[in-house]
């Protein structure tokens, strides 16, 4: 608050008839003044923030209340932002309508402190936590959220000091300073990745903003530093033992050029150092089974070709659209190479601010700290995406004020706003991005507080886009929002982590939040203008690309929930699984099925025997080596339909020996034998192969026991045990090969 | 010593309190500190102080600003150009 301090006693104070005379900067005395005049003053607000109000005793500020108390003036709310920002405690009167953040501040400005008493530490941490809960969702304001930080820091609570800095970091990076020092002993035990860094501009600001975006994440980055420019020589160099490889491109570096020697030589040089850069690329994704994440040239700011820049081949928008056009070429054709878009990753800076040119002439740093902070976060997204948090499967959609305007129960279905003009046309656009996430592999379900009937709207309402038949599953009554989506998340199989909830309510998504704290609960913007835009910007529903899966999924689940009436039906289970004609088609990886194998491994929490996160680079590097590993992966069909690709394990082989590294499965066939087929058939090929002993883990996570004890009921015995996991091994000469009386195992051999 | 004497002899403490948060530098700072004496003030850092002198006192410094910095006393030096 240095800058405030000194600006309380700069101009304002000295204009004109403000001016108080005889007072030190900073001083009590002008305090004082300002307190006595404040019933006065306080809609200056200017002059009353600008106040240092850091050093007003807590007898000062409780004058200062009192003052505009007695005055009859309700505590404005950035007076209040203000004061607690400046650690102070605010009275906790129910009259006055403090904001949330505002009110959590002043909390811990009142009970944070280093000789905590015990009760007040357990206060302190949960006040902590619900800023970090504000922060996450982007409600948290950079004042608050700095001010809070250092109040945990001095207090000595690290941990939740940095938890609560990355969380609002995006918004606030000012917080992160407070806790710069204990970023690295708060990130210590969290699974490392190790991450080369190469650039052709200094890339050290990029490469130190990637440690907090790593932490964010719950992962800590190992980076290493390319020496200066050597982008090329890096791309070229051998596989070595890194996780990923990140290439920071710039456009003030890659379109330098010397125009001493004429327009053809400047050309020249361009066209050289791209053809190099493309040979680079596709020579490292040819050769090497390491990740590569570059991001495409963000736009410049001042043409160089007038105005012809955009549409002269040698324009550098023109340059730079053909240059972000062949590194998505690239990225089509390899996997392993993954692309940041860089006016994306960067959208929330105006474009001129995402370049420092005092720092590129200083150091040859060609972005601005925030725009690395930016880019930082987006490659660290790219490389983790599929590793942390579980994608979302399924939307859950408020009907009244989220999917049209106006409320059904009290309107009826005439005046409710959805169609060809505002404020309907919003609404609209809502519900087209929902058809979008739904083309995408989305499934839609409906959770709205209203008699059954409403469902009928979209029938009758001429501007709807959505369809009854859109949702998957309905829970349309007046039960509690959170019991309705338990339900659901039971019948449809699938973990409550996998939802995302959208209502327009900050009540029901704050009980949301508190009773199924596992959905994923976004804060939906108020004004209705901006929802359908923002819903493209939830990282959780970006996919890494679509399969034919995704196209189907919703319905598949369909399927599963009329097979889900057939048990209900059947005399008894196994009469229900003889009854579904089952179906297994066996088969070895291939390129083709690469893309749904790796999403089977990133996507599947409940039956993940190993929960080893295999992605598409993983999984090609063992198609490339046939005589070490062999993935299978299966397709389910049943009388219902065809669930396609649910099933799949990465063995390793050697020699008589075999270990499987992975075996996931979709819960939507959970309990229907399937894994008992496709152990027995993945058995059967490993013997054919001269295999006699396979063994097997089994790796404790909070999602996974269902399968705790798959391998010992399947002939299994007891290899070692190491923690809460344990190793299993099957004897050709002692064990059965696990069968199922209810599935019929066919091969396809590609 | 004269009383602005003595006052120079002591570094501003909001000042002060920025340095040693950027550096991570706990001894004690006079206007001749400089990277001498600070062992994380190197190049790349310093472009960090300049970021938080700027974000603090809310002010744009100049390249020249930038490279005119080389020890304590130029920081006050710098802000007092911009009345701050």
């Amino acid at each position: 608050m240095a800058g405030k301090a000194s600006a309380a006693t700069g101009p304002p104070l000295r204009d004109g008839h403000t001016e108080l005379p005889g007072t030190t900067p900073g001083s009590v005395e002008v305090l004082d003044a300002l307190i006595e005049a404040s019933p006065v003053l306080w809609r200056n607000q200017a002059l009353l923030s600008a106040a240092d109000w850091e050093v007003a005793s807590p007898a000062q500020v409780a004058r200062l209340l009192q003052r505009l108390a007695s005055a009859r003036v309700k505590l404005p709310k950035w007076l209040a932002r203000t004061l607690a920002a400046a650690g102070h405690v605010l009275p906790d009167q129910p009259s006055q309508a403090i904001e949330d953040e505002v009110r959590l501040l002043s909390e811990l400005n009142r009970d944070a402190s280093k000789d905590q008493s015990p009760v007040t530490a357990v206060h302190c941490v949960e006040t902590a936590r619900r800023l970090t809960e504000l922060a996450a969702c982007g409600r948290l304001s950079a004042e608050i959220a700095r001010s809070a930080a250092g109040r945990l820091e001095a207090a000595g609570m690290m941990e939740d000091a940095c938890r609560l800095a990355l969380a609002a970091w995006p918004s606030a990076p000012q917080a992160l300073r407070h806790v710069r020092a204990h970023l690295r002993g708060f990130a210590a035990d969290f699974p490392a990745v190790r991450v080369r860094v190469a650039g052709l501009s200094t890339t050290r600001p990029f490469a130190e903003a990637l440690f907090p975006a790593f932490a964010s994440h719950g992962h800590r980055i190992d980076a290493t530093e390319a020496d200066f420019a050597t982008v090329i020589s890096e791309l070229l160099q051998p596989a070595r033992s890194i996780d990923a490889l990140m290439v920071l491109l710039d456009p003030i570096s890659v379109l330098e050029t010397s125009w001493a020697g004429g327009a053809a030589e400047a050309e020249q040089a361009r066209t050289s150092r791209f053809a190099q850069l493309v040979d680079g690329i596709e020579s490292h994704c040819r050769s090497s089974s390491v990740p590569l994440i570059l991001n495409t040239l963000p736009c410049l700011t001042e043409p160089e070709m007038g105005y012809v820049d955009a549409s002269d081949p040698s324009g550098s928008a023109a340059t730079i659209r053909r240059f972000n056009g062949m590194l998505c070429d690239l990225a089509a054709r390899y996997k392993k190479l993954r692309i940041v878009d860089a006016d994306f990753a960067m959208a929330s800076i105006a474009p001129r601010d995402r370049f420092d040119r005092r720092l590129w002439f200083y150091g040859r740093i060609a972005y601005s700290s925030h725009a690395n902070e930016a880019l930082a976060r987006a490659f660290t997204s790219a490389r983790l995406a599929d590793k942390v948090a579980p994608s979302i499967k399924v939307v859950a959609l408020d009907f009244d004020n989220t999917l049209w305007g106006g409320v059904y129960g009290d309107d009826g279905v005439e005046k409710l706003d959805c169609g060809d003009e505002p404020p309907g046309n919003a609404f609209k656009a809502v519900q087209n991005e929902c058809l979008r996430l739904k083309a995408q592999g989305k499934i839609l379900v409906a959770m709205s507080k209203n008699n059954p009937d409403a469902i009928s709207v979209f029938g009758r309402h001429p501007g709807m886009l959505l369809r009854a038949d859109d949702f998957t599953a309905t829970a349309i009554n007046w039960e509690p929002k959170p019991d309705n989506l338990r339900r659901l998340a039971g019948e449809l199989n699938l973990g409550l982590d996998s939802i995302m909830f959208l209502d327009d309510s900050p009540h029901e998504r704050d009980a949301m939040r508190r009773m199924c704290p596992e959905v994923y609960v976004p804060e939906v913007p108020a004004d209705t203008s901006e929802r359908a835009l923002w819903l493209r910007s939830l990282q959780r529903t970006w996919t890494t690309g679509i399969t034919a899966e995704d196209a189907a999924r919703a319905k598949m689940y369909a399927a599963e929930r009329e097979a889900h009436a057939l048990r209900e039906k059947a005399s008894s289970y196994e009469d229900y699984l003889a009854q579904l004609a089952q179906v297994l088609e066996l088969e070895v990886l291939g390129h083709a099925t690469l893309p749904r194998v790796a999403q089977l491994h990133q996507r599947t929490n409940q039956f993940n025997l190993t929960t080893r996160r295999f992605d598409e680079a993983d999984l090609a590097a063992f198609l490339a080596q046939p005589e070490t590993a062999r993935v299978y992966l299966a397709r389910v069909r049943d009388r219902f339909g065809d669930h396609g690709i649910t099933v799949a394990a990465v063995v390793r082989l050697a020699g008589a020996g075999a270990s499987i590294e992975s075996f996931v499965m979709s819960c939507r066939v959970i309990a229907r034998s399937i894994e008992t087929a496709f152990l027995g058939a993945v058995i059967e090929d490993l013997m054919s192969l001269g295999v006699d002993t396979v063994t097997a883990d089994y790796l404790p996570t909070p999602k996974n026991r269902i399968v705790e004890d798959f391998y010992p009921s399947h002939g299994f015995q007891s290899c070692s045990t190491a923690g809460d996991g344990a190793t299993w091994i099957w004897r050709k000469a002692t064990s059965q090969v696990p069968h199922s009386n209810f599935v019929n195992v066919k091969w396809s051999r590609p | 010593m004269s009383p602005a004497a003595l006052q120079a002899e002591t570094v501003r403490p909001d000042i002060a309190e920025l340095v040693a948060d950027v550096f991570q530098y706990d001894s004690p700072l006079t206007h001749t500190t400089s990277p001498n004496e600070i062992e994380r003030w190197d190049s790349l850092k310093h472009i960090e102080l300049i970021k938080a002198l700027e974000d603090d006192f809310e002010i744009s410094m100049t390249m020249d600003e930038m490279m005119e910095i080389r020890c304590v006393g130029d920081i006050e030096r710098v802000l007092e150009r911009y009345g701050v």
